[in-house]
């Protein structure tokens, strides 16, 4: 099941294998709980090629963090993941430790929401971030000082050669999130993670960082997947889009679809329910309800409390993703959006 | 001209910061000489980035942080010049919605009993009767069912307490509610429930708001008028579609070109007008006008001159920039927009 849905079929398979740099099969996630086991992620399928940029969209509770949490090896002790994800053919799913720390240095990096955590506190930015080629790439000292500035200059940090010198504390927001983006970057990995990187940020920094990582995309080979609840940074940046509901993903499509084309009734709310700088918006259409307790899922669609097209059968069965049009998955039993 | 129902005069929060062995204390000035006014049943929207000093003066209108300087004149009466007493008595008309919508409700008090409690102290002879129908109605109308009314805020949703915290602030009626960036913390398809609420609830109690955020579709979408901070001072204020349609000031120019908008063919197409750098520090703010360390067309003037905020012909719409006007005539040759 998982192979059919999980590359959408626009692209012929022969040329999408070189490609490919990531292939994730059925993913799947789950935490035990003093109450019970509490699955996250469920079935998650997807690939990623070179040089491209994979929105993956969702509300708190969807399973978007989780899922590239699993990935990284990063889970909480409590989380267990199954499945296969594959880095260039290379099985990375529950690894040895070893093997995931030379993995996640080399190939996988990852950028978080908060960035302060994401550094050091007590060591100088331009050690922490030499260490990472020292340990990973085997440079000298020298070595990894010139490409530690070169990648400081790279993402705008004014007097690279001062800051090189300064603590973490010594850095503004938005400053230390271009650092982050700057260590993620410095082994130049396949693949890169950001998690909600301009979330905590202001309005005017948050432009900054994400034309950072547009100009990456363009200029790097690097896969770049932006986890965010923000419609508005997915349309900019990415590629294409992964939508996420109660653990699983209910839309998968190319961006322009995914925007001007939803197929799956949360993707279509979602965009009616976001007020835009642009234009006047006069009603907004809330979607009613909340989202979904992890802890109590209906047996059938999870988004069908909250649907206003919901029938019978959404309450019953699970609808699987599966394929709409080229390239278009969805998980939804009606046929067309009324 | 509209009546007034509140008239803020060159208001100032300034506070002192730090002071070491050798050196008195700094002074931070997170508000600096701010006018505006506000109508019934209006909504001013105070936008700008952290450290603009727009929460600190969203609570020096309501006194809970004492105001270095200036004038909140509210119905005529200066609120600053009340005392605690008088000033509390006040307070049943001027309410406050905060971000945090667990943190700002007490955990150990019953939903039921958090609504009843400002009955309790601004109607002292109230029966207790009365105040649970009251509170049972308030609940019903945002949108609670009102058996829910013994359940404590942990157990409910971000969404739902937040629904609680309105509830609350319009239990007494109030003129004016001050909302400091309500529905950030909260998931996209639960913002627009909570956006909707403050909608109609406005429209049935004629209540003013001014709403604080740094989201400007949230902005654009509820308020009617907007104000723009920059390191304490104000640069921009005027209806909303003039302050989006035709910005003067560079900053509001660049804010809104940073703005993510979720329209992909449009985004592709934009040319953004992006500003370098950050904030610079709020203790030691550049000379002049204090935008102008970035803003792309800063000359010698603004190093030394601060600009005064002017009509930009519409008298409600203002701005302080020495340069409005040679920005734009730039502006309008080069960027016509769509829609």
């Amino acid at each position: 099941m998982a192979a059919t849905h999980a590359r959408p079929g626009r692209r012929p398979a022969s040329a999408s294998d070189q490609r490919t740099v990531m292939e994730c099969r059925d993913l799947t996630v789950h935490f035990d709980t003093p109450n019970g086991r509490i699955s996250a992620v469920n079935g998650i399928s997807f690939d990623l090629q070179r040089g491209e940029c994979l929105g993956i969209v969702g509300e708190s509770g969807s399973g978007k963090s989780q899922t590239f949490l699993a990935i990284l090896g990063l889970l909480a002790s409590n989380g267990h993941a199954s499945g296969s994800v594959k880095l260039h053919g290379e099985e990375i799913l529950n690894v040895s430790r070893r093997r995931l720390d030379a993995i996640r240095g080399e190939k996988l990096a990852i950028v978080f929401q908060d960035s302060i955590t994401g550094l050091t506190p007590h060591k100088r930015i331009g050690e922490q971030l030499s260490e990472v080629l020292t340990q990973h790439r085997g440079l000298g000292r020298g070595a990894a000082r010139a490409k530690v500035l070169e990648m400081l200059e790279l993402v705008r940090i004014p007097e690279a050669e001062k800051r090189y010198r300064m603590y973490p504390h010594e850095f503004s927001g938005g400053m230390r999130q271009r650092v982050m983006v700057a260590q993620a970057l410095l082994c130049q990995p396949d693949v890169l993670i950001a998690d909600e990187p301009t979330t905590a940020l202001d309005v005017t920094v948050q432009a900054q960082i994400l034309k950072l990582f547009k100009g990456l995309a363009d200029h790097t080979n690097t896969a770049l997947v932006m986890i965010t609840h923000d419609l508005g940074v997915v349309a900019g940046l990415c590629d294409e889009v992964m939508v996420m509901y109660g653990g699983r993903v209910v839309e998968h499509a190319p961006v322009d679809e995914l925007f001007y084309a939803p197929r799956h009734p949360y993707t279509r709310g979602l965009l009616a329910c976001m007020p835009r700088a642009d234009r006047d918006s006069e009603e907004l259409t809330a979607i009613p309800g909340q989202p979904p307790d992890l802890e109590a899922l209906p047996p059938g669609c999870a988004f069908a409390p909250r649907c206003p097209y919901a029938f019978g059968r959404c309450e019953l069965e699970r609808p699987i993703l599966e394929t709409a049009q080229p390239g278009h998955l969805k998980a939804c039993h009606l046929e067309e959006l009324p | 001209m509209t009546r007034r129902l509140l008239q803020v005069e060159n208001l100032r929060v300034h506070f002192p910061v730090g002071g070491g062995l050798f050196s008195g204390p700094r002074m931070l000035k997170a508000v600096d000489d701010v006018s505006f006014s506000l109508g019934p049943a209006e909504t001013l929207g105070v936008v700008g980035e952290s450290g603009c000093g727009k929460s600190s003066l969203g609570r020096a209108v309501l006194q809970l942080i004492p105001p270095t300087a200036g004038r909140v004149i509210w119905q005529g009466e200066d609120l600053c010049r009340l005392d605690a007493d008088a000033m509390n008595v006040k307070r049943s008309e001027l309410q406050l919605v905060f971000q945090d919508p667990l943190a700002s409700l007490n955990p150990r008090m019953s939903v039921g009993a958090i609504l009843r409690e400002p009955l309790y102290s601004f109607e002292p002879g109230i029966a207790r009767s009365e105040a649970e129908d009251r509170a049972a109605s308030m609940m019903r109308r945002v949108g609670l069912r009102p058996e829910m009314m013994n359940r404590y805020p942990n157990e409910f949703s971000g969404g739902q307490c937040q629904r609680i915290s309105i509830a609350r602030a319009m239990i007494s009626r109030p003129r004016l509610v001050v909302c400091d960036e309500p529905v950030s913390a909260l998931d996209v398809s639960i913002q627009a429930q909570i956006i909707a609420l403050l909608r109609e609830l406005q429209a049935e109690y004629e209540v003013s708001y001014i709403f604080i955020s740094h989201d400007l579709s949230v902005v654009r979408h509820l308020c009617h008028r907007i104000m723009v901070l920059y390191l304490g001072k104000l640069m921009e204020i005027g209806p909303k579609r003039e302050i989006f349609d035709t910005p003067r000031h560079p900053y509001t120019q660049s804010l809104l070109s940073a703005v993510p908008i979720p329209d992909p063919r449009q985004a592709r197409q934009r040319e953004q007008k992006l500003i370098e750098g950050d904030l610079p520090s709020p203790l030691n703010p550049p000379s002049g006008c204090v935008f102008r360390t970035r803003c792309p067309h800063a000359t010698p003037l603004c190093l030394k001159a601060t600009p005064a905020l002017e009509s930009t012909g519409s008298e409600a719409h203002q701005v302080a920039c020495h340069y409005w006007q040679d920005i734009t005539r730039d502006t309008h040759t080069e960027k016509p927009t769509g829609e």
